[in-house]
């Protein structure tokens, strides 16, 4: 008797399952546009939330210990943790086919404010954001924008073209080279703007790049550093991740210069003449503050030079002169005298 | 042309050299276990112990020559367990490998995560400083290639010879060998063959625990999860490639270093090819020479055959792979 | 007890013993570091099992396993060690994305199923690179398909870089595909597509296949002694070669289905290690198609608990990857050292019959 009802009912939800089989792609896709109209009245009520009604998460692809690109986002929510006195949680490690469940399960658990650090983020949240009406979704580094969900974006190329700058002034051979992960068009942005950089300063110097193809291989960056450096290259510039510490090794080695990407990475290497900082803890910060006084409001946020999320750190190895017509141009770029190419 | 020209300079070289050490010292050790007939592609795993534990000990003691021992630990305690599945429980021995090798992700990337905690920027230890040899390394283009290198390498060069004459030139290598080719016969001639498979075994994640450490304490002075990124297969495809032989071997890993330092050096001199054709370029030479100088190999005749005492006539027959050798 | 019953409790026992394992293992980890184990497994448990959207996850994630996994099961079963599924994924992935993008105006009928078969297309094709090198060659086919991962691997996120790049994203990954080749989702606001009823067909068509037909029945005997297949009149290159264009083609549907089913793009990396799991999963369900899918249910639940598990607790979520190598070495070690369970259990009860019978099987 009890092994006929089974039956019956697992060809029960068999066939409500093919029912629901029916193609419906197109309805939870439409839905965001119409939608449109009603959702906004929710979430731009301009009312200032409490500290402890606001629960903030943090979504990453990779290791949070990896001193590079996820370590930033993670110091920037351990800042709005003892900043704002906000209660925050974090995710490392999550592959792109987990990301859709993870952010759901931030969202139930309340968490009113979720950031997935990286481009990659875009999609899964812009088919998870229409589903939690009330919660906010930030993708950084991703051009995303919708009702709850927004993209943030640096002015790629800003820091290229100043670091560029600042290898010229110290190359000694007029070679200089750029260690990118990847030809990702941000990178692309940087790279394109480093050469403009160093041709401002030095119209006939060299400049050559490697790829690691990795955003973390620590050997393959020092084995690129090698390589460019044993084809004349005395300054380097790493523009990746977790690797740098590989690359600053070699020049230590081979006693030459190198600049620091990221964060100030002075203190890891006494070869980094400067670092372009690109301040993702402030934007992190910013972003929470904002959402916690009411005034926030979803769409993609550019943040360069002009808001301060990305600026030069103190320039270590260069002497008085160069220092000074390194701060002329950047004011320059600052008055809208000096222009750079872009990404956004 | 311009390519040709970077076989001319000792930086390529002694870059090639650099990195074939971690691959050349898992492959000869690999080369031992498999000899023994046991068909070892655990060497990945037993690369990432070695790896890990060299960083762990290099720190905890702050001697690098300590972490070098507890590498070698740290890899020998997943060869253990090698050893016992695929002697003692007697499961098949690509399968059991393939476990190890996610157990050894797990283990290492959970430990260092509940050592060094989420927020630690990276704590360095103490590494290895490449030895420049008096008088040697003054040599144009030979010292700077063979004689300023670091010491695991030298220590690689001893293992090649080491291994090459006790292999050939010694009774235990002869009964090494044999234990793969023909264990039932040396088990008639009275010697124990579980003992020698057990001990190759071991000596093998002791090669691998030093492939491991030059990952960490060769100038990297740090760990990161997955370190070792495929390394291991690599190694394991370059004994198959030099044919069980250590010479052979070591010339394939010296193959796949070169490619590897040339697709770096090709990189830096701006040609317009897609640097992901760059990255694939070490495997697919590999696989190109592989297929078309190589030749198909066989290794010893016994490897994968789980040694069952007083089965001298079913030696030849490979088991089936869902049951292993059949009862008694 | 009849041999089948006893042999399945056999198995599944091994696995529970083998979880517990694991689990003792990590209640020891987590109790160093001053974790509680008994809530961060509860809530691994939850986060794997409890509640409509957790365990359309687990789904999701074990649907490429099982499908990779039944292809590798397939192959090692014929004696072919088929290591290559991570490039063998890529290149399903790449087809079915680039067929979903660029076939316009098809309906989904037509659609999503040319789209499923280059992928596995793509897969076999690729597996057969190997496999055509070992059985006419002689080569071994462990390192080929190694290396050929990453060969494939780097030539997917080349395509990613260049010509099947999407306009305007800050990542390398391809556009998005057309609406006529996406799969209908089964529950809104999962993940969950129709991809788990190809699964369920797919399982019960190998099962039928593998158990109930002539190609199946040769297929079992090449891998069981392909000498004797061959005296027998068998084509044993012919069967071996089936086997492992198979194996490939579902893996590039394992691929696939994660494109057609919920990503609807294709991202660089977007399944990292998915190829070396596959594997596992083959292990762990002993190599049987039921045994697979449950193993990669397993899976794809522990993993989807996992993530959850570091939400709610901040246990890292890498201590799966010693659960799942503890599962893995322990389902192999009872399988392999035929250690008859329900024997033992009864022996203790009675000293009689089972007992003797359990000494008789040993």
């Amino acid at each position: 008797m009890k092994k006929k009802l089974m039956a019956l009912l697992l060809a029960g939800t068999m066939l409500l399952g093919l029912a629901a089989c029916s193609r419906n792609t197109g309805g939870s896709q439409g839905a965001a546009g119409p939608a449109q109209s009603s959702a906004p009245a929710a979430s731009e009520a301009p009312a200032e939330k409490d500290a402890s009604d606001v629960k903030i998460a943090l979504v990453c692809n990779g290791a949070v210990n990896d001193g590079g690109w996820n370590a930033s986002a993670f110091e920037g929510l351990n800042r709005i943790h003892d900043e704002l006195g906000v209660e925050t949680a974090y995710s490392e490690k999550v592959a792109i086919a987990e990301v859709p469940n993870v952010l759901r399960t931030y969202a139930r658990q309340g968490f009113n404010l979720i950031f997935g650090h990286g481009a990659e983020f875009g999609e899964p949240m812009s088919t998870v954001a229409p589903e939690f009406p009330d919660v906010q979704f930030v993708a950084v580094n991703a051009n995303v924008s919708g009702d709850n969900l927004s993209g943030t974006v640096y002015k790629f190329g800003e820091l290229g073209y100043f670091s560029g700058m600042a290898a010229a002034m110290v190359s000694e051979t007029g070679k200089i080279g750029i260690i990118p992960p990847d030809d990702a068009p941000n990178n692309k942005a940087d790279m394109d703007t480093f050469e403009l950089g160093a041709k401002a300063v030095d119209p006939d110097i060299q400049v050559m790049s490697a790829f690691t193809g990795s955003w973390d291989d620590l050997p393959k960056a020092k084995e690129c550093a090698d390589s460019l450096i044993s084809q004349g290259c005395d300054v380097l510039l790493p523009l990746g991740d977790a690797y740098s510490v590989g690359v600053f090794q070699a020049c230590e080695e081979k006693g030459i210069h190198s600049e620091g990407w990221v964060s100030d990475q002075h203190g890891l290497s006494d070869t980094v003449i400067c670092s372009g900082i690109q301040s993702n803890p402030d934007v992190y910060v910013a972003t929470a503050k904002s959402f916690l006084d009411g005034t926030f409001t979803p769409g993609v946020g550019v943040y360069g030079f002009e808001n301060g999320a990305q600026s030069m750190s103190e320039f270590y190895g260069l002497n008085d002169d160069q220092k000074a017509q390194m701060e002329a141009a950047i004011q320059d770029y600052l008055d809208g005298k000096l222009d750079i190419p872009t990404l956004y | 042309m311009e390519v040709l020209k970077i076989f001319l300079t000792p930086d390529f070289w002694s870059s090639a050299i650099r990195l074939m050490t971690p691959l050349m010292l898992a492959a000869l050790g690999g080369i031992i276990c498999e000899r023994a007939g046991i068909l070892n592609m655990a060497l990945e795993g037993q690369i990432l112990m070695g790896a890990f534990f060299a960083y762990l000990g290099s720190y905890l003691t702050q001697n690098v020559w300590l972490g070098l021992v507890i590498a070698m630990i740290g890899s020998m305690s997943l060869a253990v367990i090698h050893a016992f599945m695929s002697i003692n429980v007697k499961v098949n021995q690509v399968v059991v490998a393939l476990g190890l090798n996610t157990l050894a992700i797990g283990i290492t990337s959970t430990i260092f995560r509940f050592m060094f905690g989420t927020d630690s920027q990276m704590a360095n230890c103490p590494g290895f400083k490449a030895i420049h040899i008096p008088g040697l390394s003054d040599i144009p283009f030979i010292g700077p290639v063979l004689f300023g290198q670091y010491p695991l390498t030298y220590i690689a060069l001893l293992a090649l010879f080491g291994i090459s004459w006790f292999l050939f030139h010694t009774s235990r290598g002869l009964e090494l060998r044999a234990a793969g080719e023909n264990p039932q016969a040396l088990d008639v001639a009275g010697v124990d063959v579980i003992r020698i498979r057990w001990l190759a075994v071991l000596v093998t994640g002791a090669f691998c625990g030093l492939a491991g450490a030059c990952l960490t304490l060769n100038g990297l002075n740090t760990f990161y999860d997955n370190i070792s990124s495929g390394r291991g297969y690599i190694a394991y495809a370059a004994i198959v490639f030099g044919k069980w032989n250590p010479m052979g071997t070591t010339l394939a890993t010296l193959l796949f270093g070169a490619g590897d330092a040339l697709q770096l050096r090709m990189q830096a001199m701006n040609f317009n090819i897609p640097y992901y054709f760059y990255l694939m370029m070490p495997y697919l030479i590999t696989f190109l020479a592989l297929v078309f100088f190589m030749g198909p190999s066989k290794g010893p005749a016994a490897s994968n055959v789980p040694f069952v005492k007083d089965k001298a006539r079913s030696s030849k027959r490979r088991p089936k792979q869902t049951s292993g050798i059949g009862g008694k | 007890m009849n041999k089948r019953v006893r042999s399945v409790l056999n198995s599944l026992i091994s696995v529970v013993l083998a979880l517990v394992l694991a689990f003792v293992v990590i209640g020891i980890l987590l109790m160093w570091r001053g974790y509680d184990p008994a809530a961060t497994f509860l809530a691994l448990f939850k986060g794997a099992f409890v509640g409509k959207s957790n365990l359309s996850a687990s789904l999701v994630l074990a649907i490429p396993l099982i499908l990779g996994g039944l292809g590798i099961a397939l192959s090692f079963r014929c004696g072919i060690f088929n290591i290559g599924g991570e490039g063998q994924l890529y290149l399903g992935a790449f087809a079915a994305t680039w067929l979903g993008v660029n076939l316009q105006g098809l309906p989904f009928f037509l659609h999503i199923p040319i789209c499923l078969l280059g992928s596995m297309l793509f897969g076999g094709m690729w597996a057969l690179i190997p496999g055509w090198l070992k059985i006419k060659k002689g080569y071994n086919e462990t390192i080929t398909s190694v290396l050929l991962n990453y060969v494939g691997l780097y030539f997917v996120n080349y395509t990613l870089a260049s010509f099947f790049k999407g306009e305007g994203t800050l990542n390398n990954q391809s556009p998005k595909i057309q609406e006529s080749a996406m799969l209908s989702r089964l529950i809104p606001g999962t993940e969950l597509s129709t991809s788990l009823y190809l699964t369920i067909a797919i399982v019960i068509l190998f099962w039928f296949i593998f158990y109930k037909t002539d190609i199946g029945f040769k297929l079992r005997a090449v891998g069981a002694n392909g000498e004797a297949a061959r005296t027998s009149g068998v084509n044993t290159g012919k069967y071996l070669l089936i086997a492992i264009i198979t194996s490939g083609a579902l893996s590039g549907l394992a691929g696939s289905v994660q494109i057609l089913g919920y990503q609807h793009l294709l991202v660089q990396n977007f399944s990292p290690n998915t190829g070396y799991d596959i594997i596992s999963v083959a292990l762990m369900g002993s190599l049987h198609p039921v045994g697979v899918a449950l193993a990669g249910f397993l899976l794809g639940a522990l993993r989807s608990g996992a993530s959850v598990m570091q939400i709610m607790m901040g246990v890292p979520v890498t201590i799966l990857y010693i659960i799942q190598g503890i599962v893995i070495l322990s389902v192999l070690g009872f399988s392999y050292a035929k250690i008859d369970f329900i024997g033992l259990v009864s022996g203790l009860f009675s000293d009689s019959k089972r007992g003797m019978e359990k000494e008789a099987a040993k």
